[in-house]
């Protein structure tokens, strides 16, 4: 892909992306996050591996090569905006591993000041649905899944996971999951269009996989995604940055606190095993420090994040709501993980501002 | 003496559960039934010094103006001293003696108002035995009150939602409307009352919980443009006391002010906890008065645990010297 090197502005970049077609393993692999900084700026402190900046018209790319055990690592990222404030496309044409050991690498390296968007599971299937429309004389078929399910305690292993391959419809696909208790980590997709089950069966149609990290990865089609579902997922990614956002007590007004309620369709702190199952749950928390100061009849943790120092008091005041009181030093990124970690190892709410 | 955690989370539950009630009743003062809202413009003193006037000074927990020339001084005794301890239970009612005065400092007008409430607030376990003490001091002068003196309880419900609920059980007060609704009972969400992040109120709190709250929430944001040292494997931030108590005061405590406010904490709970500190080795003294600086690192498991297990291990040592050196000596010392 060094011809796209040659690209120098954003708009003839993704024009020319639209139109590529990638053979397996390669695919158009692309990453929503939220910065409030340059993140080409960022690489240059934080990259764990040797890469060039190279400044192009209105966007920049990163070249990387680099030996990694018996492995060559090598490929070119993409860093776009996506025409909201402090949201960005981080985009690469390259095989999964490539991906996941290199740019996937790269951007939890630079945690917390680029935090990828969380996605719920009412969000993917809605990006699910604005993929489904953009082939309207084909039908989207599920044709993969990795899902998980939370186990009940006691047990060793905290989940059940399973990568599945399949051949459904999205709705049987989510009604499934939603019967057993499941919930998806990321789904591929694609499209088939009726009375060509003996030739082409695809038709030139793409495949494609949407992760609730952020992740989108496409074999084609790039132009018809980037204006449905990228920009639906950018637009989530800049409504939870603007949520997360000036949450620390040192911004707001008379230094209130700005606290985020998450609350769920029914009771989930019905009894004692509740509270305790909660607070060992987020005494597991990676990369957190966490006390309990009350763990019976009410729920009261601190949490710490040990990369930015970030701090953020947990309370279970009502059994159907977890509230969350960011403190002096709240990030965006921060927050976002606590919740991100609460939807999927406990349950998955509505967030708010409760007051 | 073994380490035991769930006693000092006991003791910080009470000293919370004490600053939710004193939240809970200057919410209660400063709301407004018309407007349906928190009126913040009603001053409000934590540790505030009145002139008496005799010349004397005196500080309730707790002072609110709820109107230009009405006021409320409160006094909060969660729990209110056993029946076997009369003399103490008599000093509670003598301490309140000392706020039935005209009281000078109060907010506007130079200091005065036409007339004042006292109250003391106490869990409602104790409320029955104050009143019953009260009774009892019919016709002494610690018992004759010129001035109205009500008797509030404050108890926790944690039902579907957590409520803390100010009960009247005795006494009168200006706003015949406030006593009776504080009669009848007024429960408040922990959550508005947990929103207002107060942490502290007129009353030395448990040294970990100190320990802790400055760890984790204070130095965090003094730690900003210092840099790890990675020799000795701690990021050094310099700090004085008067900086960290006034970040405790601003963030989780009630603010001095030119009004008379002394504000809480005071410095000197925060020096004692800076001292803890370089006695565990996690600071020293740094250069001026006042100064430290702490060698800020993260801390793995239960922070508060950790910093409680600490502290209780320093007092041992501290006690075992204090025996070692005051015990008499035996016929073995000069063998």
């Amino acid at each position: 892909m060094k011809d796209l090197l040659k690209i120098q502005t954003q708009h003839d970049l993704l024009e020319r992306l639209g139109r590529l077609k990638c053979a397996s393993p390669e695919q158009i692999r692309l990453s929503v996050v939220g910065s409030g900084e340059p993140i080409d700026t960022l690489i240059a402190k934080y990259a764990p591996f040797p890469m060039r900046i190279r400044e192009m018209a209105d966007y920049s790319v990163g070249v990387f090569d680099y030996q990694a055990g018996q492995l060559r690592l090598n490929g070119e990222v993409y860093f776009c905006r996506a025409g909201l404030d402090k949201i960005t496309y981080i985009i690469s044409v390259c095989s999964g591993t490539v991906w996941e050991r290199s740019i996937a690498r790269l951007l939890r390296s630079l945690y917390p000041a680029v935090a990828p968007v969380f996605l719920s599971q009412k969000e993917l299937v809605s990006l699910l649905q604005s993929a489904k429309a953009i082939f309207p004389d084909a039908r989207l078929r599920i044709i993969g899944h990795s899902r998980k399910k939370r186990l009940k305690t006691g047990t060793r292993r905290k989940f059940e996971s399973s990568r599945t391959r399949t051949e459904k419809p999205l709705e049987l696909v989510f009604k499934e999951a939603e019967e057993q208790n499941f919930w998806f980590e990321s789904i591929s997709f694609d499209y088939r269009r009726d009375g060509r089950e003996t030739e082409d069966p695809n038709g030139g149609l793409p495949s494609a996989t949407i992760s609730k990290y952020g992740t989108f990865f496409c074999t084609s089609g790039f132009d018809r995604f980037r204006y449905a579902v990228l920009q639906d997922m950018a637009q989530m990614a800049a409504r939870k940055m603007e949520f997360f956002a000036n949450r620390s007590r040192r911004t707001t007004e008379q230094c209130k606190a700005r606290p985020i309620s998450i609350s769920f369709d029914s009771a989930a702190f019905r009894n004692i095993d509740d509270n305790r199952n909660f607070i060992g749950i987020l005494r597991k928390m990676p990369g957190t420090s966490c006390a309990l100061l009350h763990g019976n009849p009410y729920v009261h943790l601190f949490l710490k994040d040990g990369a930015d120092n970030s701090g953020t008091d947990v309370w279970v005041l009502k059994d159907d709501e977890v509230l969350l009181i960011p403190q002096l030093k709240a990030s965006e990124a921060a927050l976002k993980r606590l919740v991100n970690y609460i939807f999927e190892e406990w349950r998955e709410g509505q967030m708010t501002n409760p007051m | 003496m073994p380490y035991e955690h769930a006693s000092l989370l006991r003791e910080i539950n009470t000293y919370e559960d004490t600053v939710w009630a004193i939240v809970a009743f200057i919410l209660e003062c400063r709301w407004n039934p018309d407007g349906q809202r928190i009126d913040e413009t009603i001053p409000v003193g934590v540790g505030r010094v009145f002139r008496k006037t005799d010349g004397s000074d005196v500080t309730p927990d707790l002072a609110i103006q709820r109107r230009a020339t009405q006021g409320v001084v409160a006094e909060v005794k969660a729990a209110f001293p056993p029946e076997q301890a009369i003399d103490r239970r008599d000093e509670v009612f003598r301490q309140l003696k000392t706020y039935d005065d005209d009281l000078l400092r109060w907010w506007g007008n130079n200091g005065q108002i036409e007339r004042h409430d006292i109250v003391l607030l106490t869990h409602d376990t104790h409320v029955v035995e104050a009143c019953d003490h009260l009774n009892g001091l019919t016709g002494r002068d610690i018992g004759t009150f010129e001035r109205n003196l009500a008797i509030l309880g404050f108890y926790r419900t944690d039902q579907r939602e957590t409520f803390i609920t100010l009960r009247k059980h005795s006494g009168e007060f200006l706003d015949p409307q406030f006593g009776a609704k504080l009669r009848r009972g007024v429960p408040i969400k922990v959550v508005h009352i947990e929103a207002q992040q107060k942490k502290f109120y007129d009353s030395r709190p448990p040294i970990p919980y100190v320990l802790w709250l400055l760890w984790h929430l204070i130095f965090p944001i003094y730690t900003e443009g210092c840099s790890r040292d990675a020799r000795k494997g701690y990021t050094p931030i310099e700090v004085t006391k008067d900086r960290v108590t006034g970040d405790l005061q601003r963030f989780y405590g009630f603010e001095p002010d030119d009004t008379g406010n002394r504000g809480t904490p005071r410095s000197e709970w925060v020096q004692e906890a800076l001292e803890v500190l370089v006695s565990l080795h996690m600071a020293h003294h740094g250069t001026g008065q006042g100064a430290y600086v702490i060698r800020y690192k993260g801390i793995k498991g239960d922070t508060l645990e950790r910093f409680g297990r600490l502290f209780h291990e320093r007092d041992e040592i501290r006690q075992r010297q204090t025996r070692r050196r005051g015990r008499q000596p035996t016929l073995f010392d000069n063998i």
